[in-house]
């Protein structure tokens, strides 16, 4: 063994022993769970005791004459029965406890996962696929729940019936026991070489099906660049040469855990034989009865037994150690936008909202970008509605996610009322702005749902409130259960110009301080086009709006527009202002809007792109 | 069941090994068997008074059988647990293999990710089936078989009180396996909802964010898990009392053997080691009894995954070579005559996989080609210029099969796509695909992946084409540069080179880019533009492009919207004429000057 593989082992513990706080939120449990341990021992150990009692003073007289030997016989078995009945009892409570225990401690593990991703940023979903994310709450979690119903106890109980069984033996012949432990050394000696074979074996399994399953997951992602090339044999030889390699170290994993298994088997049949010869020679001299034989026996394939499986309570563990510190990896991650103490909550403002010298990047997984907004000023009066525009990239979804605090800047601030926004408690800050993303997210549930979102912050009148502002009742009435509507995933099963009426509607529901809109750049048709306009007129009419703006319509509902380019604000003003400077926001317009050109104003952003 | 019948294959082709592996295992159970018998004989050969030398040919036999046991014990565990690595490779294959001949519409309609979870997961629980499940089941069968043999030889009264618990026990174990499964079934269920949940949860982590939901959807998250936990719950009760109800019908054997054995020794029907004897075959046959749930478990799993399996291998293959391929006549020449294509009719042929969700979306249901007329003459520089979803992409896809193509729609070197050779179509292009997918090697692997026999300086020539020079393209070790998982090593116009040397190192008549160079600086496409133009004295080549002046050479330029040609002609034509083209120009021109403010 090497020492890198000590390393790991040794880490592997360190990474259990986390786990502690979870597993002693139900201590209470387990040490229910383990008050059976001694007993489920006990019961080990009487059912052969009992065997012995029952040959030694009833069969054993009875087979030289002694018919009355029989008599106490039945109780004995009522006994026997008694405890077989006992012990099966204990071991239903044991191992429901456990599997009580797990899922109890998966369920906190769980949540202690949800919550913790509910408290990070944008910035991490930007770093983690979502796959792997999941992962983490899903099958990693489901890995240690096999530690906790199949490891820790099982390894307990093992140990207990192992040390009472040695020790009972002991105390009633302890040289019988010798010569039934005469093979012992010579068994943990090869189990010591085996495990440690069989361990490399695993590992490098471990690694090898690692490389196998990244192999597989890039070649269903290049599926479309692997057949254009028609190098599908290649891959399936790539694939092979994986395999074989990875069939052979498997295969040489199984040939030591058959080695092992059989050598526990052999070495309890090889007991059995000194058991017999050594009580044999007893027998003869008259020290030991054939009782007292028949418990040794039993007493041994007890002992042996939970030896057989060792190697698989040891890959159960590993596995459970690996999933572990994924799971405290994604624990560890720090919140890196939060609520300070005891902050008030926003609920509403009097004057104005500032953004002040805000420079932000997104950071990428070196932790470092390129600015997007470099120390953009801007205010948002009371009532006020600002228009926000710009080619593809100049910052402007940027702004609105800064303002969230869904992003920290990296200088600068936003006030409210003069008031620092991160003093201000967090879920407040996000309410007090109603926003309408570019992409609607729709969640798998009913319509109704969708527009409230479950928050205790709308009430069920206002969902209905909010639809039929936005004119949203007309396809919503025309849906056969109307509000409770089951969506499709995703809203599969409604046209975007439903969606955006939903998501216009959701913004509307919470009735918040300031809407906040990211017009979505996808054309329509001009009747759903015009849909969406009397819409948003009803949205932010008598509210305090900023717009990113990507419609001519919507520019003309706007008290201010601000030409955002390159992370910076350049121009600012009245449309005609604007247009009369003949600068950015000209060609903007030109690009955009400008209905000499035959073109949806849509795309134009996209082909801006540059 | 019938699942593992159409499967059976997968295992009866080792049925040698099969078969050998049983053998062994008989011996191996027959020796274990034995041992009570021998243990038997002593004892009542010490109760007729036997001598010390006696009890050690005893001891001694007993050794031999362990020696026996030993041996065949770890070649039969060798053989059949091997089999069913090789079993669990083999199905990996066989989904592997389908896998790469399914069509890029099958990708859409399952997930990367879901395709990871069947090949790992699902084929771990066939492989459990397939060798514990078999072996321990095959163990127990024997068993069982060895023991009642060996008991009748002793007493046949006994031997029935030992097997009279077992109808009781199959009951009790039927009974409960099939509450079990109804609890897994809605326990799985549960999970599905409890995944559904997390995942749009993180998919949806803005809106989430936003809205300040993170203490309602906690808390459905926290229902559903409670609900899951529930299940998993009822199922773990029914599987807790499933394997003390076994043991007991165990004990209950012990004390039918005591109660009724010890009359009989009385009586002098039944030796003292004959009784001794029994008491072991109880206790040895426990151990099988009880793994008989678990068994039956690991086959239930099993044969749910091949389910899984089976949807993949079932799945249609809807881009295949036809049986007998025409001739491709390599000239360049390409047309394409009336071409209308949905997404939709490709995803529907994917029922069992939930493609008719997928195909009833409004986007899918859109036509993105919509009849299509184009052409491309031996030795042109053809462009494909529109919006964004104009359907260029999926038009070039069609040229090589990408998208499943209608009859008589797809003509290169005059023949129907359909009627040709799959692999002699696409090698008959040199593709840039829009999405710059690079394998994990390094650079010059990536650039050989189209053409494995390239020699070395062939692969530095067409870096050097694509505008990868050694000196300038600011690869840390040039062609050696390792380009990490996806190419993330690089940066997206370098990773754009690459893919475009690797097309290049061809000689396919046909070059195809898609969008190839949206991510180089305007200097270095230039300078690879006017490398290309070389390019042109050997291939076709037809070019979809975001920018204008990357295609305004060319011979002819195709105009879509809305998955229609709507204009084609010479750049000096096209904006010479009020139109989409005109004003696509236009705008690149303001943007251009935009970018200069």
């Amino acid at each position: 063994m090497d020492a890198g593989q000590e390393a790991r082992r040794s880490r592997d513990l360190r990474i259990l022993k986390r786990l502690r706080p979870y597993v002693q939120q139900h201590a209470g449990l387990l040490v229910l769970a383990s008050l059976t341990l001694p007993l489920l021992a006990a019961a080990q150990l009487a059912a052969p005791y009992l065997l012995r009692l029952a040959i030694d003073r009833h069969v054993t007289p009875a087979a030289t004459g002694d018919a009355s030997a029989l008599g106490g016989l039945w109780t004995l078995i009522l006994v026997f029965l008694a405890i077989q009945v006992g012990e099966m009892a204990m071991r239903f409570i044991q191992l429901y406890l456990m599997q009580l225990a797990g899922q109890r401690m998966m369920h906190d593990l769980r949540m202690a996962t949800f919550r913790h991703l509910q408290r990070l940023s944008m910035s991490f979903f930007d770093r983690n696929p979502i796959g792997q994310v999941m992962t983490r709450v899903t099958s990693d979690v489901e890995t240690l729940n096999e530690l906790m119903s199949q490891g820790i106890v099982a390894m307990a109980r093992d140990l207990v019936t192992l040390v009472g069984i040695v020790a009972a033996m002991a105390w009633i012949d302890w040289r019988l026991t010798l010569a039934s432990f005469v093979v012992l050394p010579f068994l943990v000696a090869i189990l010591a070489a085996v495990r440690v074979r069989l361990r490399d074996a695993y590992d490098r399994s471990r690694t090898l099906v690692a490389r196998l399953n990244a192999f597989l997951q890039e070649s269903l992602t290049g599926m479309g660049v692997i057949q254009v090339f028609g190098q599908q044999e290649r891959k399936r030889d790539e694939f092979r040469a994986l395999r074989d390699d990875l069939l052979r170290i498997d295969l040489s994993g199984v040939r030591y855990s058959s080695f092992l298994s059989a050598s526990v088997q052999a070495a309890t049949t090889v007991a059995t034989a000194l058991v017999l010869v050594y009580g044999g020679f007893g027998i003869i001299g008259g020290t030991v009865t054939v009782g007292l034989l028949v418990q040794f026996l039993e007493y041994l394939r007890r002992f042996y037994m939970p030896l057989e499986d060792l190697s698989d309570k040891y890959d159960t563990l590993q596995r459970a150690a690996a999933s572990t510190g994924k799971i405290f990896a994604l624990l560890d991650e720090p919140v890196t936008i939060a609520s300070v103490v005891d902050a008030p909550t926003l609920d509403s403002f009097e004057d104005e909202i500032r953004l002040e010298n805000l420079t932000f990047a997104y950071e990428d997984t070196a932790g470092e970008g390129q600015p997007v907004l470099k120390g953009i000023d801007l205010s948002l009066r009371r009532g006020e509605k600002v228009a926000l525009v710009g080619a593809t990239g100049a910052g402007k979804s940027s702004v609105v996610k800064v303002l969230q605090r869904l992003y920290e800047p990296q200088q600068g601030r936003v006030t409210i009322d003069g008031v620092d926004a991160r003093e201000f408690e967090l879920g407040s800050l996000r309410r007090f702005f109603g926003t309408v993303p570019q992409d609607v997210f729709l969640f798998t549930d009913t319509i109704g749902a969708n527009i409230g979102l479950g928050s205790e912050h709308v009430e069920d009148d206002a969902i209905e409130r909010a639809a039929s502002l936005v004119e949203a009742t007309d396809f919503i009435n025309e849906l056969p259960e109307r509000l409770e509507t089951p969506l499709g995933e995703r809203g599969a099963n409604l046209s975007f110009g439903e969606r955006q009426l939903l998501a216009f509607a959701r913004a509307l529901a919470s009735d918040p301080a300031v809407l906040v809109l990211d017009e979505a750049t996808s054309s329509v048709d001009s009747e759903t086009e015009s849909r969406i306009q009397r819409a948003l007129h009803n949205l932010v009419a008598d509210r305090t709006a900023l717009i990113v703006a990507h419609r001519l319509s919507t520019i003309r509902e706007v008290d201010r527009i601000v030409v955002l380019h390159h992370g910076e604000v350049r121009e600012q003003g009245t449309h005609e202002e604007l247009l009369s400077m003949d600068g950015i926001y000209a060609c903007l317009y030109r690009l955009q809007y400008d209905s000499t050109i035959d073109t949806g104003p849509a795309e134009a952003a996209d082909i801006v792109s540059v | 069941m019938s699942m593992l019948r159409s499967y059976a294959h997968l295992f009866t082709r080792y049925r040698l090994s099969y078969a050998f592996g049983m053998m062994v295992l008989l011996v191996t159970n027959a020796a274990y068997m034995a041992i009570p018998r021998v243990f038997g004989a002593a004892v009542d050969a010490l109760d007729g008074g036997a001598a010390r030398r006696q009890v050690m040919l005893y001891g001694g036999a007993i050794v031999g059988l362990a020696a026996v046991q030993a041996v065949s014990r770890i070649a039969s565990r060798i053989w059949v647990l091997g089999i069913s690595r090789r079993v669990e490779y083999d199905l990996k294959e066989l989904v592997h293999a389908r896998l790469v001949r399914l069509a890029p519409s099958f990708y859409n309609v399952l997930s990367t990710g879901d395709l990871m979870s069947r090949l790992t997961n699902d084929v771990m629980l066939v492989r459990a089936m397939g060798g514990p499940g078999v072996l321990y089941f095959a163990n127990a069968v024997l068993l069982w078989i060895l023991g009642i043999g060996f008991m009748v030889t002793l007493s046949w009264q006994l031997t029935l009180v030992v097997v009279a618990p077992l109808p009781l026990m199959a009951w009790i174990v039927r009974g409960m396996a099939h509450r079990m499964r109804a609890y897994a079934v809605a326990s799985r269920e549960s999970l599905g909802a409890l995944n559904t949940t997390v995942q749009e949860n993180l998919a949806g982590a803005q809106v989430v964010r936003s809205f300040d939901l993170q203490y309602v959807q906690t808390r459905r998250f926290e229902e559903r898990s409670q609900d899951y936990v529930g299940w998993a719950l009822k199922e773990s009760w029914t599987r807790a009392q499933m394997i003390p109800l076994v043991g007991l019908t165990g004990g209950l054997s012990y004390v039918g053997v005591l109660g009724l054995g010890a009359p009989l020794v009385a009586a002098g029907r039944l030796s003292l080691g004959d009784l001794v004897a029994f008491i072991s075959y109880v206790a040895m046959l426990a151990f099988p009894t009880v793994a008989f749930g678990w068994i039956l478990s690991l086959l239930q799993r099993g044969s749910a995954a091949l389910e899984r399996l089976d949807q993949i291998l079932q799945a249609p293959e809807t881009i295949a070579s036809p049986a007998e391929p025409e001739p491709l006549v390599a000239t360049g020449g390409i047309s394409v005559r009336g071409l209308t294509f949905r997404y939709a009719d490709a995803m529907a042929a994917y029922g069992g996989l939930g493609g008719e969700a997928l195909a009833a979306s409004q986007q899918a249901r859109r036509a993105a080609l919509l009849d299509v007329d184009f052409d491309v003459a031996p030795g042109e520089f053809v462009a494909l210029v529109g919006r964004v979803g104009s359907g260029k992409s999926t038009l070039l896809k069609a040229l090589m099969r990408l998208v499943e193509v209608p009859e008589e729609t797809v003509y290169v070197g005059n023949a129907d796509v359909n009627r040709l050779d799959l692999s002699q179509l696409r090698g008959h292009m040199a593709y840039v695909p829009q999405d710059d997918f690079l394998f994990s090697t390094s650079v010059s692997s990536n650039i050989a992946f189209g053409d494995p026999s390239a020699s070395a300086e062939s692969l530095a020539a067409a870096a050097v084409r694509a505008g990868l020079d050694p000196e300038t393209s600011g690869l840390s070790q040039g062609l050696d540069t390792e380009v990490g998982e996806r190419g993330l090593n690089l940066s997206g116009g370098q990773r754009q080179r690459v893919a475009l040397a690797r097309a290049l190192v061809t000689d396919a008549p046909v070059l195809v880019l898609d969008n190839a160079l949206s991510n180089v600086d305007t200097q270095t496409e230039r300078v690879i533009l006017a490398g290309l133009t070389e390019e042109r004295q050997r291939r076709s080549i037809i070019a979809v492009s975001n920018r204008i002046t990357a295609v305004q050479d060319a011979d002819r330029i195709y105009v879509m919207d809305a998955g229609r040609v709507v204009d084609a002609g010479r750049h000096g034509e096209l904006i010479a004429r009020p139109g989409l083209y005109a004003a696509m120009h236009e705008q690149q021109q303001i943007s251009a000057r935009l970018e200069r403010y």
